[in-house]
């Protein structure tokens, strides 16, 4: 019974894997604006904080100690794997 | 080295932090080439550029937590325009490690683990068409048992007059696993990791963006520390093992982050973003992370909250206890907290600062605080752990 929890469970995510894929490439096609109506998104609250190292020191602390991984940016290996 | 810090030195007499001549010389040899390749990209390229064209950024981390470790890693990062809008990135850091967890004095070294961890990048990035570039990435790390060297090729594709960009990316790392106790102990790992991703703006005040990341790590991924009790029935130990997992683990996260501003400007910013992630080992999660940007003083200073969850299910093969009940130990068979059920919390505060002109500062500085809790509710030697992470960091053009 456990097993199959999981099995379905697998399937449920890889289906949503590939739905949520499918829609940020059929979505693009959809949205038009000009290049004057994104001040906006270039203001420095739209960014991450301004030091690029901050921000891979706290994804570096996370890394090591969660078994997940992927998607934040964390690059290489010999990060606690030993 | 670990960080988390489920390792320390085997040695009968408690003497840790021994270092074998094979690896030091590799230790060395690495680390000198990434560090004389980061000299020469580097001086190279700030040789030939104005001087407000290039910046620097550089940071302190100290992680701290209620199970006697601590982690201090001061990094420094040089980033650096060159003719023809070619960039290049430079970057350096260490940690050093203190730990004396409850999980390394039991089960090695009945004193306290402490080492350092050196690593470094380099990246090129280049257009090739006027809307495609592309990245070239080198990393390596070193450390007194451990040795790791990725590169990666990435492309950026911007279309639909700029409102999307796909991304591609392709990166091969390759581990040399050792054994301070063991010269002659030599294991690999082989790492392949493709990203892709697609960034959409949404209107003048959102975009999104959407990256699938696979892994496939092929080779040694035990660690040669990490012993295993095996119990008898009724949960008395019998005997130790090593630790024993698979070779093989094939993984994949998707991720989604949403950055919208709210209200009139000066706006307020709403960052989200979930990850759904799930491996061949059976493990999966869910994070999910929000963080709020508040600008003060007419957006020279920003204050920033941000609260970040995640869920992790246990590997197939992770017992809580190993039993043998008369017919030999299982042979998967691991001690590793972090590949059983888990979850962390953890919220943090911050505010980065820019001096001089808004549009073009001289110096910008950054401080921020985490807490984190981290539970294992499986794990016999401990149940939770407390962290504080304190980093302070600053960027100036050069």
């Amino acid at each position: 019974m456990r097993c199959d929890r999981r099995s379905t469970g697998s399937s449920m995510s890889v289906l949503l894997l590939v739905a949520v894929a499918l829609a940020a490439l059929v979505l693009p096609a959809c949205v038009r604006v000009r290049p004057w109506e994104r001040e906006t998104l270039a203001t420095r609250g739209m960014q991450q904080p301004p030091s690029a190292a901050v921000h891979k020191a706290n994804m570096h602390v996370l890394a090591v100690r969660e078994s997940s991984r992927g998607g934040d940016g964390a690059v290489g290996g010999g990060c606690g794997c030993n | 080295m670990q960080l988390s810090s489920e390792r320390g030195s085997l040695s009968p007499d408690g003497e840790t932090g021994r270092r074998m001549p094979g690896w030091t010389r590799r230790r060395l040899r690495l680390a000198w080439t990434l560090g004389a390749t980061l000299g020469v990209v580097v001086s190279a390229a700030a040789s030939a550029q104005e001087p407000d064209a290039r910046s620097g950024s550089a940071a302190l981390a100290i992680y701290a937590d209620d199970d006697h470790v601590t982690v201090v890693s001061p990094s420094a990062t040089v980033h650096v325009p060159l003719p023809g809008e070619i960039e290049v990135e430079g970057g350096f850091s260490v940690d050093v490690v203190s730990a004396a967890s409850v999980d390394v004095v039991s089960q090695a070294s009945p004193y306290a683990v402490e080492e350092q961890r050196y690593e470094g990048t380099v990246s090129l990035t280049a257009p090739l068409e006027r809307e495609l570039r592309m990245t070239l990435r080198a990393y390596g790390s070193t450390e007194n048992d451990y040795d790791s060297l990725t590169l990666s090729v990435g492309a950026e594709l911007d279309a639909f007059q700029r409102n999307t960009t796909f991304q591609l990316s392709y990166g091969v790392g390759i581990d040399a696993v050792g054994w301070a106790d063991d010269p002659t102990f030599s294991e690999d790992r082989l790492t392949h990791r493709v990203i892709a991703g697609v960034t959409q703006v949404m209107d003048g005040r959102t975009f999104y963006d959407v990256t699938l990341d696979a892994t496939w790590i092929e080779g040694h991924q035990e660690s040669p520390y990490r012993f295993v009790p095996i119990l008898d029935g009724e949960g008395h130990k019998l005997y130790m093992l090593p630790e024993s997992i698979p070779d093989t683990r094939l993984g994949a996260a998707l991720v989604v982050r949403l950055r919208h501003a709210i209200g009139r400007a000066p706006h307020v910013f709403l960052h989200g973003e979930y990850r759904l992630y799930a491996d061949s080992w059976g493990i999966g999660s869910h994070t999910a992370r929000v963080r709020g940007r508040v600008p003060v003083l007419g957006e020279r200073l920003w204050l920033s909250a941000e609260l970040r969850g995640y869920l992790q299910g246990a590997a197939d093969f992770y017992r809580a206890r190993v039993v043998d009940s008369g017919n030999g130990a299982p042979g998967w068979r691991t001690r590793d907290r972090v590949l059983g059920r888990m979850y962390t919390v953890g919220g943090q505060l911050g505010a980065d600062l820019a001096v001089g002109p808004l549009g073009d500062p001289v110096l910008e500085l950054e401080v921020a605080a985490t807490i984190l809790r981290f539970g294992w509710p499986d794990f016999p030697l401990q149940s939770g752990r407390t962290a504080i992470v304190t980093i302070v960091g600053a960027r100036v053009p050069f």
